[in-house]
């Protein structure tokens, strides 16, 4: 099988790869186009930020806000393109066994964490820039997080309601590449006062699933 | 009476539709944001002077207000999470914080219409000279656009529900560079199709009724 129905059945596949984010850290991958990408919350009950940049401009990032608005939806579902702030997608969620997913939220910080006293929590701004430095990227922006596995519902009224972290061990999604890409993947905990744990974070890239 | 700027007035100016500027607010002055024609909705960003690095957010906002509206009262927060302007008046309640600033490729892309005007563009001339990047001009508030939210979770596309002279009045909670853009969207719903202008003034006071009907004047 070719990597996506637009190349020759011998044609070579991109490097396949996956990494463990422990909680509170930010970890970061390649992804090419037609790959798969699945994030795994290994026990159950984490949030995880994905941020990323193309491989080919750092001036073309995942937007969550351009995600909201070229689906108008105000949460991430199945089938969504997840799109950069040049409105290209760059991802595609495939499967997903979570089904609640957050488009709204900004990430936590380390000081935000603090306030509702989660002192010594790793902040995912402080770590997602760590982890950018880490792969000697120089950004002149940090976008804000698609949060997946983050439950916030909202209203017709506009209320925001987050809501515990309630989703099992193995809750996972995938999502077929369209951009190359370098992603950042983060399982830091959540600011919004919600009942979450803290597990690690698989991110497995796979050229078949 | 239309020229006409009230004592303790640092700057009142009208926006021409689909265009952008840019002015300074001091901490403890009101800006005023005025829908002249009505059904326009404008995009609105701010720094701090103190630290460029700090903006107004709405996703701060958003978690803070745990809404995606705002109400009288309410603050509006900056990305490190402290209370940036707080809302002093409003006369219509309904404005959006979640539509990023259309761009160049919103209407190259989207639209197949290349070179159109752009919030994004707008907003980003005057901020220029304060030295930033066009990626560091802020996620935007889109004060007076409707973007009702329906039970699945999916976001409307409407027209504003704002009327001639409707206004919102914030107080600056730290010094401020602002810029507003009368969003030039003229091909979807968001501004009833027709680009209109609108007013900013800034005063030293919470402006009087006297002051507001200036500031509505055409």
């Amino acid at each position: 099988m070719p990597l996506m129905m637009i190349a020759h059945d011998d044609a070579p596949l991109p490097p396949e790869s996956e990494i463990v984010v422990e909680h509170g850290s930010v970890g970061a991958i390649d992804v090419m186009q037609g790959q798969l990408m699945t994030i795994t919350d290994l026990e159950g009950g984490q949030p995880v930020q994905l941020y990323a940049y193309t491989r080919e401009s750092l001036a073309e990032f995942l937007s969550p806000h351009h995600t909201r608005v070229f689906s108008n939806s105000y949460r991430l579902n199945q089938g969504m393109r997840m799109v950069t702030n040049r409105r290209r997608p760059l991802m595609v969620l495939g499967k997903d066994t979570g089904r609640k997913h957050d488009l709204l939220m900004p990430g936590s910080s380390d000081a935000s964490l603090a306030a509702i006293d989660l002192v010594g929590e790793a902040g995912a701004r402080e770590q997602f820039r760590k982890a950018v430095a880490r792969e000697g990227l120089d950004p002149v922006k940090y976008p804000d997080p698609i949060n997946l596995f983050l439950d916030v519902g909202i209203d017709t009224e506009g209320v925001i309601m987050p809501h515990d972290l309630a989703h099992v061990a193995g809750t996972h999604v995938t999502c077929r590449v369209v951009i190359d890409s370098k992603l950042f993947v983060g399982a830091c905990a959540s600011d919004l006062g919600i009942a979450q744990k803290r597990g690690p974070v698989k991110v497995e890239v796979r050229n078949q699933l | 009476m239309c020229n006409h700027t009230p004592a303790g007035s640092s700057a009142n100016e009208v926006v021409p539709g689909g265009f952008g500027r840019g002015f300074e607010a001091r901490a403890g002055q009101h800006i005023t944001i005025v829908d002249l024609e009505g059904e326009q909705a404008g995009d609105f960003v701010a720094l701090s002077l103190a630290d460029l690095n700090e903006v107004l957010s709405p996703v701060h906002t958003r978690r803070r207000n745990k809404s995606i509206y705002f109400r009288k009262g309410d603050y509006l927060m900056s990305s490190e999470n402290r209370p940036m302007f707080e809302v002093v008046d409003d006369t219509v309640g309904i404005h959006d914080a979640n539509v990023p600033a259309c761009d160049p490729t919103r209407y190259a892309v989207d639209f197949g219409v290349p070179g159109h005007r752009n919030c994004l563009e707008n907003m980003y001339e005057p901020l220029k000279r304060y030295g930033i990047d066009i990626l560091n001009v802020p996620e935007p508030f889109n004060f007076f656009q409707n973007g009702p939210v329906s039970p699945d979770g999916k976001m409307g596309v409407t027209d504003p529900i704002s009327r001639a002279g409707d206004y919102l009045v914030l107080k600056a909670l730290m010094d401020v560079v602002c810029a507003l853009s009368p969003c030039p969207q003229d091909i979807i719903p968001g501004n009833g199709l027709v680009v209109t202008d609108m007013r900013y003034a800034v005063t030293d006071k919470e402006p009087t009724k006297e002051e507001l009907e200036v500031f509505k004047c055409r």
